[in-house]
């Protein structure tokens, strides 16, 4: 039993480590080749087992046949005192697997891969300061925007997509071909500030808006103050042209009054005269009102002495004269 | 007296040199922090195995010379020649070397043990971790094939080398040549492990760091193990002719260099605590036996198991077979169980097509922070956030909005959801014209770092083409809108397969910091202006545009109260206009109402006035009288020609409208 699985055991990792040794995997997004003693095979493009002899005798380098990433650093552009960082990004995949071979250096796929990339990242990083180095007078102000711009109305132009143009015309063609590499898009990742000018840039920041915070404040005082003065000017006017209407109104009113008068005076004067007085009496003498009276007033004198000895005597009778009564009285 | 083999401890010596060189070359050549710690360790033995040769040598001399003087001894006057006993060099020599030579060599090894942990954690596996942490693809080991040759033949070698100095120092009882010989059997074990990371680095190298974890963990144990028998050996009673423990000897060393030595530890400790022979039992013996056995078949059965896939619900897989020929297609699993080759002969790769990822643009938030207080502009907080910010990779520059300013810049801290396009069958047939896991994302060989490269491309591009100002007020909706469908438009154009779900700008700040701390070099470095240095503004920016919003509210009150004041003073002003006109309209009215009474009245009067002269008037007086006397108070005077002085008190006793007050029924 023991010798039976020690033998399966090592069966087991003689397989493995012969598998290593003796066969490579080709997969469908991946090209190989074999490197003989030196003399480096065509590229293996069909997926699936291969078989090799085993190192130092064949070394296999495969590589993946994808589209490849690849983010750049920062590339700063200076250009009188100002300056302006961008970091692009760009795409790439395997184009002419033998070129790409000959071409990239290093003892392992890997190393041969970061070789042909930094090659083509080299190349894109002179494009880049090509193409943004030219604006001169943009870095000089330190103004990102003018430089570059996400819609085609700013005063430069220079839209992402036509920068992105210019370094993809620059990289493209032969100058990536030469390295068996198809550049596949170029991108620009970020543009920013370089340190040197941030602190610059974030003194102007604080000026602008603390500027900016004081004239509002100044500016809505101004408005309130003339909101106020033309609602007290509007009232007052108001006012004024309420009284002079009522004025109008009253003098109206005390015109007809006055023919209302006149005509009372002309119809009977003395009735009138005495109808006002007694009215005006009548008012005159309210609740509170404390008279010292004595008999001479007319409905007193019946306090005089001798009044009784005064009685008139009826003329005739008073029911013939019925007619004569006031009218109120009926 | 102990038995010497020193031709033994000899090729030791001159094995262990050889294969620590060839192990430092490996180390070199590889890269391998695996290799690195292998070759550490074995210069280590190395140096045990000189340790162990000098003391060998010491001890066969003070052998020769103990039979020289028994020689002597038994000829004429050896008693007198060394009657005093100091006379005996190697003796004296053998004691002083284990007196302060094996310390000495003890503290030696002590040293370099922790130095080779300190290298081996802080140099090398710290940066390594830090790495694969910040998602950057690591390239450990070279020369894969080279290393993977060269462990396994020194490995081969050590192991035979070892196996006989071990087996050698076992049967001649030899406790001087045990410590090599468990060394170069250790040094041949950890050249397996060596050899078994340099092949599987084929496929995987983050195996090397993490094998290199372990053994920078073993290499402090013996650390541990090294110290602690020093501070034993300092208190270990001193018996004549009974023999110390070798300083310079690991025990964790021989343990894992001769494993059945556990086996009879392991009796001995259970024998004695059960009292009976527990290491008798055909238990015991069928463990200690076929524990191998064991630990093969649990490694068939787990190199088994790996040819059973479980594809979870949200999963697809990708099984990738490499011994179905140049025809294989990869064949993509449905969520259950499948089965397919073991490892490593087919490979299945997972995918998450109709989860909703997401990544951060800018600033991502920090795990570790507390969330409970408010997120405020002036709190610097984020992941990174320092080092961002002096590397200016933190601020996102924008439009100032100002014709003659500098660009602004934000902080923001965006987050992305987007969904990978699924591949079922069903929905394959709905997808046929767009690019999904298959077509699409699948033809990177990072999509995810495209993606992110896309989205930091849009939102820089409007960014720029927009005002902070904006930004951080009425526009923020709209460049949600906008980033989100140009993205989608970006990434359909470069055929990712993928749909963006979301995209959010709730986190979009103005820089916390002041011109004058970024001039400095951030907050930990005040201390250090120069004091001659140009003079920057102290008010940090988020500030300055807090103050902004503030007046912006400050304005909107300002005017809202003078609207309010002017509409409260119309108001005023409309009852005051129809109260006058009103007042005026009803003064009118009262007189000619009054006039055209007193004319009606007058008219109404004029007959009786007429008809009735004399008596009419009076009696109108008298009904005038009697209406408006009727509650005055009235004091008649009727006295006359008498001296009569009267007093009348006109003041009222009580106001006269009190007496009228009605009081209510209680009922």
């Amino acid at each position: 039993m023991k010798k039976t699985v020690n033998i399966i055991i090592f069966g087991l990792l003689l397989l493995i480590f012969g598998s290593y040794m003796f066969t490579f995997q080709v997969r469908q997004d991946q090209i190989a080749f074999v490197d003989t003693f030196g003399k480096t095979s065509e590229p293996i493009v069909t997926a699936g087992l291969k078989y090799k002899w085993p190192w130092p005798i064949q070394r296999v380098y495969t590589f993946d046949k994808r589209i490849h990433l690849k983010t750049t650093d920062y590339t700063q552009i200076t250009t009188g005192q100002g300056s302006l960082i961008v970091q692009a990004y760009f795409c790439w995949r395997i184009s002419n697997p033998g070129e790409f071979m000959k071409k990239a250096k290093g003892s392992t796929a890997e190393e041969r891969r970061r070789n042909a990339e930094d090659n083509l990242e080299r190349e894109i990083k002179d494009a880049i300061s090509e193409v943004f180095g030219g604006e001169e007078n943009v870095t000089d102000k330190l103004r990102v925007d003018d430089i570059i711009d996400g819609e085609s109305g700013n005063p430069k132009g220079n839209t992402f997509e036509k920068l992105e143009g210019k370094i993809l015309d620059l990289v493209k063609g032969a100058k990536s071909e030469q390295y068996g590499m198809e550049l596949t898009f170029v991108g620009i990742r970020r543009v920013g500030i370089s340190q040197n000018a941030l602190v610059a840039v974030l003194d102007t920041m604080v000026t602008q808006w603390t500027n900016k915070a004081f004239s509002p404040v100044q500016e809505a005082e101004n408005k309130a103050k003339s909101i106020r003065d033309r609602a007290i000017n509007a009232r007052e006017t108001a006012l004024k042209t309420a009284r002079n209407e009522a004025s109008r109104i009253i003098s109206s009113a005390s015109e007809k009054e006055t023919k209302i008068f006149s005509q009372m005076e002309k119809k009977d004067a003395r009735l009138a005269e005495l109808l006002l007085k007694l009215s005006t009496m009548e008012k005159v003498l309210g609740k509170e009102t404390t008279l010292l009276l004595d008999e001479n007033v007319p409905f007193l004198e019946a306090f005089s002495p001798g009044f009784f000895t005064r009685v008139p005597v009826p003329d005739s009778d008073p029911e013939s004269e019925s007619d004569g009564e006031p009218e109120s009285e009926k | 007296m102990d038995n010497i083999n020193k031709t033994g401890g000899l090729w030791n010596v001159v094995i262990s040199l050889g294969a620590t060189v060839m192990a430092v070359g490996l180390a070199l050549v590889t890269g391998s922090i695996t290799a690195l710690a292998v070759a550490i360790l074995m210069s280590l033995g190395f140096l045990v195995s000189v340790a162990s040769l000098l003391h060998m040598h010491l001890v066969e001399r003070e052998g020769q010379e103990d039979l020289e003087v028994s020689a002597i001894q038994t000829g004429r006057g050896g008693e007198t020649l060394f009657k005093e006993g100091e006379v005996l060099p190697a003796k004296r020599s053998r004691e002083q070397f284990e007196r302060w030579g094996v310390p000495v060599v003890a503290i030696l090894l002590l040293g370099l043990q922790g130095l080779g942990v300190y290298h081996l954690a802080a140099n090398k596996l710290a940066v390594v971790y830090e790495n694969l942490a910040a998602g950057k693809s690591v390239h450990l080991v070279s020369q894969m094939y080279l290393g993977l040759a060269g462990s396994a033949l020194l490995a081969v070698i050590l192991f035979v080398r070892g196996q006989f100095a071990s087996n050698l120092a076992r049967i001649q009882r030899d406790r001087l040549l045990q410590p090599a010989s468990d060394s170069i059997l250790f040094s041949a074990y950890l050249l397996f492990v060596l050899a078994a990371v340099m092949a599987v680095s084929f496929r995987e190298q983050r195996i090397d760091a993490w094998v290199g974890t372990v053994m920078a963990c073993l290499m402090a144990v013996l650390v541990l193990e090294n110290l602690l028998s020093m501070i034993f050996e300092i208190y270990r009673p001193r018996v004549s002719g009974r023999k110390g423990r070798l300083l310079y000897q690991s025990r964790l060393v021989g343990l894992i260099a001769k494993p059945e030595n556990l086996f009879t530890t392991a009796g001995k400790v259970l024998d004695y605590q059960f009292g009976f022979k527990v290491s008798e039992t055909w238990g015991y013996q069928f463990l200690r036996e076929r524990l191998g056995v064991l630990v093969g078949v649990q490694i068939i059965i787990f190199w088994l198991s790996t040819s059973v896939v479980i594809i979870e619900p949200s999963e697809r897989g990708r099984k990738l077979d490499i011994l179905a020929g140049s025809n294989s297609q990869a064949q993509w699993l449905d969520p259950g169980i499948h089965f397919k080759l073991p490892w490593p002969f087919a490979d299945v790769e997972r995918y998450h097509p109709d989860q909703v990822h997401s990544f951060y643009v800018g600033l991502e938030p920090d795990e570790n922070a507390d969330d409970s207080g408010a997120r405020l502009w002036l709190k610097r907080a984020g992941k990174d956030y320092e080092s961002l910010q002096k590397t200016g990779e933190l601020y996102f520059p924008t439009g100032s909005g100002d014709e003659s300013g500098a660009a602004n810049l934000v902080v923001p801290s965006i987050p992305v959801h987007y969904r990978i396009y699924e591949v079922s069958p069903e929905n394959r047939k709905n997808l046929e014209n767009r690019k999904n896991l298959e077509s699409g994302w699948l033809n990177f060989s990072d999509p995810e770092g495209v993606l992110k490269n896309l989205a930091y491309r849009e939102v820089s591009r409007y960014f720029l083409g927009d005002t902070m100002g904006n930004l951080l007020r009425a526009g923020r909706e709209q460049a949600i809108v906008e980033i989100k469908k140009n993205l989608q438009a970006s990434v359909d154009v470069k055929g990712l397969g993928v749909e963006i779900l979301y995209v959010g700008l709730a986190d979009l700040r103005p820089p916390a910091e002041s011109p004058s701390l970024v001039a400095a070099g951030g907050p930990n470095e005040k201390d250090e202006m120069d004091p001659g240095a140009e003079r920057h503004s102290q008010i940090p920016v988020a500030m300055a545009f807090e103050s902004y919003l503030i007046a912006g509210i400050s304005k909107w009150k300002i005017e809202y109260l003078a609207n309010s004041l002017k509409q409260q003073i119309e108001s005023v002003q409309t009852n005051e206009v129809e109260t006058i006109l009103h007042n005026a309209n009803m003064e009118a009215k009262a007189k000619i109402q009054m006039a055209e009474a007193r004319m009606n009245s007058s008219r109404l009067q004029n007959n009786p006035f007429r008809n009735a002269p004399f008596i009419y008037p009076i009696w109108l007086q008298m009904r005038m009288f009697e209406r408006s006397l009727t509650h005055a108070r009235k004091f008649v005077v009727v006295v006359k020609n008498a001296e009569i002085t009267s007093d009348i008190d006109l003041k009222e006793t009580i106001r006269r409208g009190m007496l009228e007050v009605e009081v209510p029924d209680n009922k």
